[in-house]
């Protein structure tokens, strides 16, 4: 209680003493350079005399002398206002490629984490308004040990770089979809002692209904090698297989597509169908070993800001099981810059 | 620490004072009645949280925060399934950490007289000894409504558990649905003061046999303490228990607004 005291009169002593401190000097408008006339019995060009109250001298005024003193002025008419930037469509939905590409020299980077200890990361940059390239790490592809594991596992990370080439919707004539050329390609990875890659080839239209729908269907063909020991038994040496040795190529072609609803301004709902690959290292025929699973997800798209964006949903890495126990809660970040675009833009002028 | 102190109650005591009267219909909806889920969803921007403990001292923590106005996302430890290995008749909660990720709509969005409806994924991510690798994934849609001083909440649940014998032999409760439903009643004469009753089925797990589903029904009273924070006194009761074994424990839900 005393201490509380102490408290409350030393605040309120250190108020009252900052309020007997006098006015700090408050510096003077010069005179009117238009020549407003001085007050009667004063002389503006006389020297101060010692009982006169201080005057701080102030800078002479940088506006020519015909223009009134403004303390305040307008930023220099050399920069140029910042031109109004559309709203950015996003190159995915949540798992799926749209047909949307970024506008030039735009940044996006997303990081994302789910409940089963996944990790991923996603940075693009858009080229001339027909093109992006991007380099990008997975957690979609999986693995299994053979026929028997009813659990598959995640490989990550998944070291992937993609370019996709498009153009916009309605850039070619009314009513036209975003269509968009891609090609994903996967660095080798090695995993419990087998090295595998992926590709994949996709072509996406994407197209607004109105201002709060927007569809989004492709197709993929998907392509992709396992290297090691794949057979069982004793002397086995390792061997390769890719998939368009041991697939059709009906089994490498798969369609894709989203839809994206916006109920609110700024929150947008995503379902997505895609496909991902699983290797099966000791399954019983080469077919197995490598095979695409399909990927059902759903979500909720928040946009915080004009730059940033959260994204949360669940991910069912194999819908065709009904396999709940393996499905994922996510959440992503994603950022989108036009700090390059302006340096450009500036660097034109 | 008596100045923080002396300053956070002063806080406290005034804000309400400068606000309109407290009611538990004026303050925020929470994302489930006792055990089952509602269709309300955290607003956009709110934080909710939630700590409980029960009278054999199995305490539990929960936030969930709303995302753009139309979903909700949450983590909390959950200890609503029981475990039995090699126990006898001596049943034992275990908590689960949990993650949810909830979209939805709220009443009316489409046409007058629409309850608020809810698709929610629950899905466990660590679960404590002595089964390690125990899992339950749930999907559930619910549908709430309020007529006057009752609000109502019905659905289904889609329900998944597993877990890994000793043997490595993996065991699994396929995809079970599962009713649920629940009721809130705010009497009027008690602005500040909900009744609080419902039924949902939750995963056990008993040592050699797949994972299975047990009712727990569930009746308290939420007291509406601040606009921002509310205490609940609840009973619980399992199937297959008796009612000795009944659980009894308080829970205090605080809601942050407005982080935006």
């Amino acid at each position: 209680m005393k201490q509380l005291g102490r408290s409350l009169m030393l605040v309120v002593a250190t108020t009252a003493v900052a309020r007997a401190q006098p006015q700090p000097d408050v510096p003077t408008l010069p005179p009117d350079p238009g020549g407003a006339p001085a007050a009667p019995g004063t002389d503006p060009t006389a020297d101060p005399q010692p009982g006169d109250p201080p005057t701080v001298q102030a800078d002479p005024p940088v506006a020519p002398p015909e223009a009134p003193y403004d303390p305040y002025p307008a930023p220099s008419a050399s920069v140029p206002d910042e031109p109004p930037r559309p709203p950015i469509n996003m190159p995915e939905v949540l798992t799926t490629p749209t047909g949307f590409l970024l506008p030039a020299a735009v940044f996006y980077t997303k990081f994302g984490l789910d409940t089963g200890g996944g990790a991923t990361f996603d940075s693009r940059i858009g080229l001339g308004d027909v093109a992006e390239f991007g380099v990008a790490t997975t957690d979609a592809i999986r693995q299994r040990q053979d026929d028997s594991d009813e659990d598959s596992d995640r490989i990550q990370p998944y070291f992937t770089a993609s370019f996709r080439l498009g153009v916009g919707e309605d850039r070619l004539f009314k009513h036209q979809p975003a269509v968009a050329l891609g090609f994903r390609k996967s660095f080798e990875t090695k995993s419990e002692g087998y090295e595998s890659r992926i590709a994949e080839l996709t072509l996406v239209a994407s197209k607004h209904f109105g201002d709060k729908f927007a569809m989004h269907v492709g197709g993929a063909f998907w392509d992709a090698s396992l290297a090691g020991q794949l057979d069982s038994g004793d002397d086995v040496e390792d061997r390769s297989i890719t998939f368009h040795d041991v697939a059709t190529p009906k089994d490498q072609f798969r369609p894709f597509g989203g839809i994206q609803a916006r109920p609110l301004p700024r929150s947008l709902i995503l379902i997505d169908l895609g496909w991902a690959p699983e290797f099966c290292y000791q399954c019983a025929t080469d077919a197995r070993k490598i095979r695409l699973r399909p990927v059902l997800s759903w979500g909720v798209r928040y946009e915080v800001a004009s730059w940033m964006r959260i994204e949360s949903g669940v991910r069912v890495p194999d819908i065709g099981d009904a396999n709940l126990l393996n499905a994922q809660i996510f959440g992503q970040v994603s950022f989108t810059s036009w700090g390059l675009r302006r340096a450009i833009d500036r660097a034109k002028q | 620490m008596r100045h923080v102190l002396s300053l956070v109650l002063g806080l406290v005591a005034t804000s309400p004072a400068q606000a309109e009267p407290i009611t538990a219909a004026g303050s925020p909806k929470l994302g489930r009645v006792i055990t089952a889920p509602s269709a309300w969803l955290a607003e956009e921007g709110d934080v909710m949280t939630t700590a409980q403990l029960d009278h054999r001292l199995d305490g539990g923590l929960g936030i969930a925060a709303g995302l753009g106005g139309i979903a909700e996302l949450s983590l909390d430890t959950n200890t609503d399934p029981r475990f039995c290995m090699a126990c006898g008749d001596t049943e034992e909660p275990r908590w689960f950490g949990r993650a949810g990720f909830r979209v939805g709509w709220r009443e009316d969005t489409w046409l007058p007289g629409m309850p608020a409806l809810v698709l929610g994924f629950r899905k466990t991510f660590a679960s404590s000894a002595p089964l390690d690798d125990a899992r339950i994934s749930e999907v559930h849609l619910v549908a709430s409504r309020s007529l006057g001083p009752v609000r109502l909440h019905a659905g289904a649940t889609l329900t998944a558990a597993g877990y890994t014998e000793a043997t490595g032999a993996l065991v699994e409760l396929a995809p079970t649905v599962r009713p649920l439903g629940g009721l809130e009643w705010t009497p009027p004469a008690y602005p500040r003061t909900t009744l609080l009753g419902d039924l949902a089925w939750v995963a056990r797990f008993d040592d050699g046999a797949p994972p299975a589903l047990e009712w727990v029904a569930g009746w308290g009273v939420r007291y509406q303490a601040l606009r921002w924070s509310s205490v609940e006194l609840l009973v619980r009761h399992r199937e297959d228990e008796g009612l000795g074994d009944s659980t009894v424990m308080i829970r205090v839900n605080a809601a942050l607004h407005r982080y935006r």
